[in-house]
C-alpha cells in the first residue's frame, strides 16, 4: 500500500475529524467565544471537504460552494460578536453557563 | 416581464425601501415609517397570492421553480409577515419614539429567504436561502439588546443555528461526494433504480439532522423554549411559525416531492422520522403540562405538533405530504392569533404568565372567546379545525399501517388537551386578581382574536379552502424539469 498517496478518503477523514472536534467543541466548552471559533471549524470542516471533492472529481461547482460557505460564516461570525460585545457589556462575562437568566 | 416582479425582488425592494424612507423622514414624523411597512406588506400578501395563481414558466437555471409547493407557501410566509409587521410595531422596545426601521425591514429580508426557499430546487439555493432567513432572525431576536434575555435567545439561536448550518454544509459535501450534484434532478435521474451508497446516506442524514434543528424536533428541540421566551414576541412568532414550516417545506421538498423519495432511501429514513416524530410529540406534550410562561408553553405546543407532521411526514406518502401542507396552514391561524394576544398580555402585564389571564372571561369577553377557540382548535378538539388537522395525521398512519406512532398519537392528543385547558381554566375558572391593570387592551386585538376563532369554527366545519389548498400543493406542475440530463 502506498501511504505517500493522498486520496479523496484521507480528506474526507480529516473533514470528518476535524468536523468531531469543532461539534465537541460546541458541546462540551462553556466559552461563547470557543463555541463560536468552534462554529467556524464545523464549516471549515465541510469547506474542506467540498474543495477536495471538487479537485477530485474535477468539479467546479464544490468549490464556488466554498465562496458561497465562507461568506455565511463570515456573516454569521461578524453577527455573533456583535451579540457577544452586548452581552459582555451587560454581564461582563462571555461564559456560557453565566447566561442563565432562560431557565425553566 | 412579469416573472421579475416575483415576492423575492419584492420583498428586497421594500425591506431597503424602509431602511431608506427611515433616513429620510425628518425626526418628528417617525410614526409613518410603522404604517408605511404595514402598508407594504399587506400590498405584497395581495401580489403574492396573485402571483401564486399565474404561472411562471422559466426556471432559473433549475435553481428556482414555480410549483404547487411553493405556489401554496409563499403567501404563507408573506402571510405570516404581514401579522409580524403588525405586531412589530406594537412591540414596547423602550422609551424610543417609533420602533426603529431595522425592526420592520429585517423580517422582510428573512421572508424574501422563505420565499426562495419555497422555490429552491438545488441544495446549494438551499443553503443560501435558509442562511438569508437565519441570519436576519439571529439579529432580530438579539435585537432588544437592553435586556439579557433577548440577548441570550440571540446568542443561543446562532449558536444552534451555526450548528444546524454546518451539518447541512457537510451535508452537502457529502452530497457531491457520492452524487457529484446538488441539484434535485439531477440526483433523482443519477440515484433512479440505484441502491443508494453508505456516503447517501450519511448525506441525506447530516441534511436531515441540520433541518431538525429548524423544526425543533426531538433530540434537537432544547433550544426552542429558552429563545422562544427571550426573543422579541413578534420573533417568537415568526420563528415558531414561519422558520418552522421553512423546515417542513424543505423536509416536503428533499423526502416528499423531490429527490429522496425513492424506495432505496425511504426504507431507512421513515422508521427515523416515525420514532423521531413520537419522541417529539411526547416530550412536547408532557414538557408543556408544568409551563406557566405563554411564549415557552407555545414552544413545547409547537415542539408538539412539530412531532405531529413528522409523523404523517414519516408515512413518506402522497397523504402524508398533503396533510403536512394542511396541518401547518391550521397551526398558522391558531398559533398566531394567540402570539398577538401574548404581545398584547406582555404590554399590559409586563410579562407573559399565565396567571395574568386569570378571570379574563369576566375582564374581557370578547378576547377570551377568541383564544378559547384558538386554544382548543390547537388541542384538536372537533368540529374546530385543529381537529381536520389532527385527524387526517391520524388516518394517514392508519392507512400506512403506523399503529405505534397512531396509538401515541392518539394518546398524546388526549394528555395535550389537559395542557391546552390550563389558560382556559384561568380564564373562566380563577377569580379575578384583586389590583386589574387599568390599560385595556386595543379593540383591534379583540376583533383579530374574534375573527381567529370564528376561522376555527367555519374552516372546521367546512375546511375545502384548506383542502384545496393541499390540492394545489400536490399538483404536479413542476415546471423547467430538463426530460434529458
Amino acid at each position: 500500500m502506498n501511504f505517500a498517496e493522498i486520496t479523496l478518503g484521507h480528506y474526507l477523514a480529516l473533514s470528518s475529524v476535524l468536523f468531531l472536534i469543532g461539534l465537541a467543541g460546541v458541546i462540551l466548552r462553556r466559552s461563547l467565544l470557543i463555541m463560536m471559533m468552534s462554529l467556524e471549524l464545523l464549516l471549515n470542516a465541510a469547506n474542506l471537504a467540498l474543495v477536495a471533492v471538487g479537485r477530485f472529481q474535477g468539479l467546479p461547482d464544490p468549490q464556488v460552494a466554498v465562496f458561497f460557505v465562507i461568506t455565511v460564516a463570515a456573516a454569521e461570525v461578524a453577527l455573533g460578536l456583535a451579540i457577544l460585545v452586548a452581552i459582555f457589556r451587560i454581564k461582563k462575562t462571555t461564559a456560557a453557563d453565566q447566561l442563565a437568566s432562560l431557565r425553566f | 416581464m412579469s416573472r421579475w416582479i416575483c415576492p423575492e425582488v419584492l420583498l428586497v425592494l421594500t425591506g431597503v425601501i424602509l431602511i431608506l424612507a427611515d433616513a429620510l423622514i425628518p425626526a418628528g414624523k417617525k410614526g409613518w415609517l410603522p404604517r408605511l411597512a404595514i402598508l407594504l406588506s399587506s400590498v405584497l400578501f395581495g401580489i403574492t397570492v396573485w402571483q401564486s395563481g399565474q404561472p411562471m414558466p422559466e426556471a432559473w437555471a433549475n435553481l428556482f421553480i414555480t410549483d404547487g409547493l411553493s405556489s401554496v407557501f409563499k403567501p404563507f410566509f408573506v402571510l405570516c409577515l404581514v401579522g409580524v409587521t403588525l405586531i412589530s410595531v406594537r412591540y414596547p422596545m423602550g422609551r424610543e419614539e417609533t420602533v426603529r426601521a431595522e425592526f420592520l425591514a429585517l423580517p422582510f429580508f428573512s421572508t424574501a429567504g422563505l420565499c426562495l426557499l419555497a422555490s429552491a430546487r438545488d441544495f446549494l439555493a438551499i443553503f443560501v436561502a435558509l442562511e438569508l432567513v437565519a441570519i436576519s432572525l439571529y439579529l432580530l431576536a438579539a435585537f432588544h439588546r437592553t435586556r439579557v434575555a433577548s440577548l441570550e435567545a440571540g446568542m443561543k439561536l446562532l449558536v444552534m443555528g451555526g450548528l444546524s448550518t454546518g451539518f447541512l454544509v457537510m451535508g452537502i459535501a457529502w452530497l457531491y461526494a457520492a452524487t457529484g450534484s446538488t441539484e434535485f434532478t439531477r440526483i433523482i435521474l443519477e440515484q433512479a433504480g440505484r441502491p443508494a451508497s453508505a456516503g447517501l446516506l450519511l448525506a441525506i442524514g447530516l441534511i436531515l439532522t441540520g433541518l431538525a434543528f429548524k423544526i425543533a424536533a426531538v433530540p434537537f428541540h432544547a433550544w426552542a423554549p429558552d429563545v422562544y421566551e427571550g426573543a422579541p414576541t413578534p420573533i417568537t412568532a415568526f420563528l415558531a411559525i414561519a422558520s418552522k414550516a421553512a423546515g417542513f417545506v424543505l423536509l416536503l421538498r428533499i423526502f416528499g416531492f423531490g429527490a429522496f423519495a425513492l424506495d432505496s432511501v425511504g426504507w431507512i429514513f421513515r422508521p427515523i422520522f416515525l420514532t423521531m416524530g413520537i419522541a417529539t410529540v411526547t416530550l412536547g406534550t408532557l414538557a408543556a403540562l408544568p409551563q406557566r410562561n405563554l411564549k415557552r408553553y407555545l414552544a413545547y405546543s409547537g415542539i408538539a405538533h412539530a412531532g405531529y407532521m413528522l409523523l404523517a411526514l414519516g408515512t413518506l406518502g402522497e397523504s402524508g405530504m398533503g396533510t403536512v401542507v394542511g396541518y401547518l396552514w391550521a397551526y398558522l391561524l391558531a398559533t398566531f392569533p394567540v402570539f398577538i394576544f401574548v404581545q398584547e398580555l406582555e404590554r399590559v402585564h409586563g410579562s407573559a404568565d399565565v396567571r395574568h389571564l386569570d378571570g379574563l372571561g369576566q375582564r374581557d369577553p370578547g378576547p377570551a372567546l377568541g383564544l378559547t377557540l384558538c386554544f382548543l382548535s390547537m388541542a384538536g378538539l372537533p368540529p374546530l379545525l385543529g381537529f381536520s388537522a389532527k385527524l387526517s395525521v391520524f388516518t394517514t398512519l392508519w392507512s400506512a399501517g403506523e399503529i405505534p406512532g397512531l396509538v401515541v398519537g392518539v394518546i398524546m392528543a388526549v394528555v395535550g388537551l389537559g395542557f391546552y385547558l390550563v389558560p382556559i381554566r384561568a380564564m373562566y375558572w380563577e377569580r379575578e386578581p384583586d389590583t386589574v391593570p387599568a390599560q385595556r387592551f386595543p379593540s383591534f386585538l379583540v376583533w383579530i382574536l374574534l375573527l381567529a376563532g370564528a376561522a376555527q369554527l367555519v374552516l372546521g366545519f367546512q375546511p375545502r379552502p384548506l383542502v384545496r389548498l393541499v390540492e394545489r400543493s400536490l399538483a404536479p406542475t413542476v415546471t423547467g424539469i430538463p426530460q434529458e440530463k
